[in-house]
């Protein structure tokens, strides 16, 4: 009898083992869904010119998913030079919707929640730790400069051709994308701007009129200077005057007498007074910079020369056109000749290409 | 003397019959011949006798296990000719009509009888007979199923019309095969030219770049591609640069806005067209309106189908302001295609 409850409660005991063998299988077994293809797979480039370094920016839909501890291996077609580009060149993002809802923590390789990332060759192998990818996500990887922190890009293969990227691992779905590589992927456009300047005076003539020697005159029209030009460095505006062909100011033929200007010693610069021979112009500009000698206020006035000097100046490009006003001075003397006493002032505009 | 008049009598009162025989030239063409499958039959036979008796019957007995299901008169065709059979076709009801035959299923026998009208529907001696069961026959929406273990059947032909045979149509396990195949995905594009030159842009009017600059995509992508563009301008704006004066003219304008009309202003950019690639925005003008450049990629077309030698046009325009500095200007524009696979 003894015997007979031996062999039973050894028989009960297989049965239990089996069971428990059965149910810790069925329980530990990972769960897996069937391999699929890969949907809508793409590789954008930032370039495609043979030899030439580029980001990839990869995507796919997987309909299965990827569980703990499965990797997604992508392979580059064979020169391509993977170079330096590690984990820290990659970016990897997964969601149901663009793809960018869920960014991966990623490492050299997978740790826990860390995902592993790393080129073995042409082979960039994707590696969960604990983490899991849903099924019928997107999935976004950003390979060079294009994922954040990235520093270092895949450089395209030097032969101009159709090259494919196989997308596999064991996770058990499977795609490929052709990537293109051209001789050329670049238009260089070319253009000149050709050289221009306007330049403008107002008027050909002003008058002083009966100069007085109980006053400073000022000239009846103040002369407007109007000047436009894409030099790159602007433009100087010069003027002289012809005086009595020697001296600068105003002069009388008939009497070879000169006022001269700013005063009978030629200075540059000058005040003027009632009852003192001087002639001069002053400057004023919103624009353009006036040369100190004619940025005069008041009585103060710049002596002309007969050769040309600096009037006003600009040093750069000009976004609209400059206007110059200039005003004319004159003072004279009892002992001044009378008679009739004119002036010719030459401005002369340059462009500083 | 008595057996004579028994011959006699016979001779004279035994019905007029015209010789029974074997039926000639018989095939069942079947539409599957796998186990289980669902078949139709077209079943040809010559019959030497004809059938011209309004009790006249054709009988087809379906090997058992076949499975006869739905399929009544309305899934048979009766017809019969002397030279290919299709001559005559005959109306056909569930029981025989004045001008009309016949056509039922009783277990596994398919029974074609005579019109009652005796003067219609005759099946001459010699005709060629054509029956056809299943979505072959002309309004026909149900098939016999095939028995579920391969083997060889037989078919017998009898009936009322005297002639009779028998076809064996085989039934195996597998009687399709299928074909496998891949395709691998391929894209290829090209550039027109590398260069363009708008030569002296004038402050007037608007320059156009000479030559127009024709990008060439094909690809087997079942959602097609995309076609993006960008330019380097200044490095960190686009247009095109002078970098000795670090000069630019902006794209699309010197704000940098996303389009132009260089009628009205001063500015750079491009317009694109295509017999078949969709332009986005903001490259989708005309005349003298262009889309502005920028430093990063913008999509300048998109295909969501195959392609093959597709091509988009892309023209460059621009004009200068009188503040624009003299001299010579340059952009580089990065062309890239990607295939949606």
């Amino acid at each position: 009898m003894d015997f007979i409850h031996r062999i039973r409660a050894c028989a009960l005991n297989s049965i239990r083992i089996i069971a428990l063998i059965t149910l810790t299988t069925f329980l530990s077994y990972p769960q897996v869904t069937s391999a699929a293809a890969l949907t809508n797979l793409s590789d954008t480039m930032s370039r495609q010119a043979a030899g030439e370094e580029s980001n990839h920016t990869i995507k796919f839909t997987t309909a299965t998913g990827v569980a703990a501890g499965q990797n997604i291996q992508i392979t580059f077609p064979s020169g391509f030079t993977i170079g330096s580009v590690d984990y820290t060149d990659i970016d990897i993002s997964w969601g149901p919707s663009t793809g960018a809802e869920n960014e991966l923590t990623l490492g050299a390789s997978a740790s826990g929640s860390t995902w592993g990332a790393s080129f073995g060759g042409q082979v960039l192998t994707i590696t969960s730790g604990t983490g899991t990818i849903s099924a019928a996500s997107k999935i976004i990887i950003e390979i060079g400069t294009n994922a954040s922190g990235g520093n270092a890009q895949i450089t395209n293969n030097s032969s101009a051709a159709t090259y494919t990227l196989s997308i596999a691992g064991t996770f058990g779905d499977t795609g490929k994308i052709a990537i293109v590589i051209v001789d050329d992927d670049q238009v260089v456009l070319t253009a000149t701007v050709n050289p221009s300047i306007t330049f403008t005076v107002s008027a050909a003539t002003s008058s002083f009129g009966d100069l007085s020697t109980g006053s400073i005159t000022t000239a009846g029209t103040n002369i407007t200077l109007t000047i436009g030009t894409n030099a790159q460095n602007g433009y100087v505006i010069q003027v002289n005057d012809s005086g009595d062909g020697v001296n600068p100011g105003l002069y009388n033929s008939d009497a070879s007498y000169v006022i001269g200007s700013v005063d009978s010693s030629y200075n540059n610069t000058g005040t003027l007074s009632a009852g003192t021979e001087g002639y001069g112009i002053q400057g004023s500009s919103a624009g353009a910079t006036i040369d100190a000698r004619f940025n005069q206020t008041g009585n103060d006035v710049g002596g002309l020369e007969t050769t040309p000097v600096n009037f006003a100046s600009h040093s750069s490009t000009m976004n609209s056109s400059h206007t110059i006003t200039v005003t004319h001075k004159a003072a004279i003397s009892s002992w001044t000749s009378a008679g009739t006493y004119t002036d010719t002032v030459t401005y002369i505009a340059t462009g500083n290409y | 003397m008595a057996l004579i008049l028994s011959l006699a009598i016979v001779y004279v009162f035994y019905p007029s019959l015209s010789s029974a025989a074997a039926l000639t030239a018989l095939s069942d063409t079947m539409s599957r011949q796998g186990k289980g499958e669902l078949s139709n039959h077209t079943i040809k036979f010559t019959t030497s006798t004809g059938a011209g008796d309004a009790t006249d019957t054709i009988t087809i007995t379906m090997p058992a296990g076949f499975t006869i299901g739905s399929v009544d008169y309305t899934d048979i065709d009766l017809s019969h000719g002397a030279s290919t059979g299709y001559e005559t076709e005959e109306t056909l009801a569930g029981t025989a009509g004045a001008s009309a035959w016949g056509a039922s299923f009783t277990g596994q026998v398919l029974t074609l009888t005579h019109p009652t009208n005796e003067a219609n529907g005759d099946i001459a001696a010699s005709d060629k007979i054509i029956v056809e069961i299943g979505t072959n026959a002309a309004s026909g929406n149900a098939q016999i199923t095939n028995n579920s273990s391969a083997a060889t059947y037989t078919i017998p032909i009898a009936g009322d019309f005297g002639d009779t045979g028998n076809i064996a149509i085989v039934i195996v396990d597998d009687d399709q095969f299928t074909i496998t195949g891949s395709i691998d995905p391929t894209i290829s594009y090209s550039l027109g030219d590398t260069t363009s030159a708008l030569g002296v842009i004038s402050t007037t009017s608007v320059t156009t770049a000479t030559p127009n600059i024709v990008v060439t995509i094909s690809t087997n992508a079942s959602s097609g591609y995309t076609v993006k563009v960008r330019d380097t301008g200044s490095g960190s704006n686009p247009g095109l640069f002078n970098a000795t004066l670090s000069s630019i003219l902006g794209s699309a304008d010197n704000s940098y806005n996303n389009s132009a009309d260089l009628d009205s202003v001063a500015g750079y950019g491009i317009q694109a067209t295509s017999a078949t690639a969709t332009i986005v925005a903001p490259y989708n003008v005309s005349g003298n309106n262009v889309g502005g450049y920028e430093i990063t990629d913008q999509n300048l077309a998109t295909y969501s189908s195959t392609s093959d030698g597709q091509t988009i046009t892309i023209t460059t325009k621009a004009k200068a302001s009188g503040s624009t500095p003299a001299g010579a200007y340059t952009d580089t524009v990065t062309v890239t295609v990607t295939g949606n696979f």
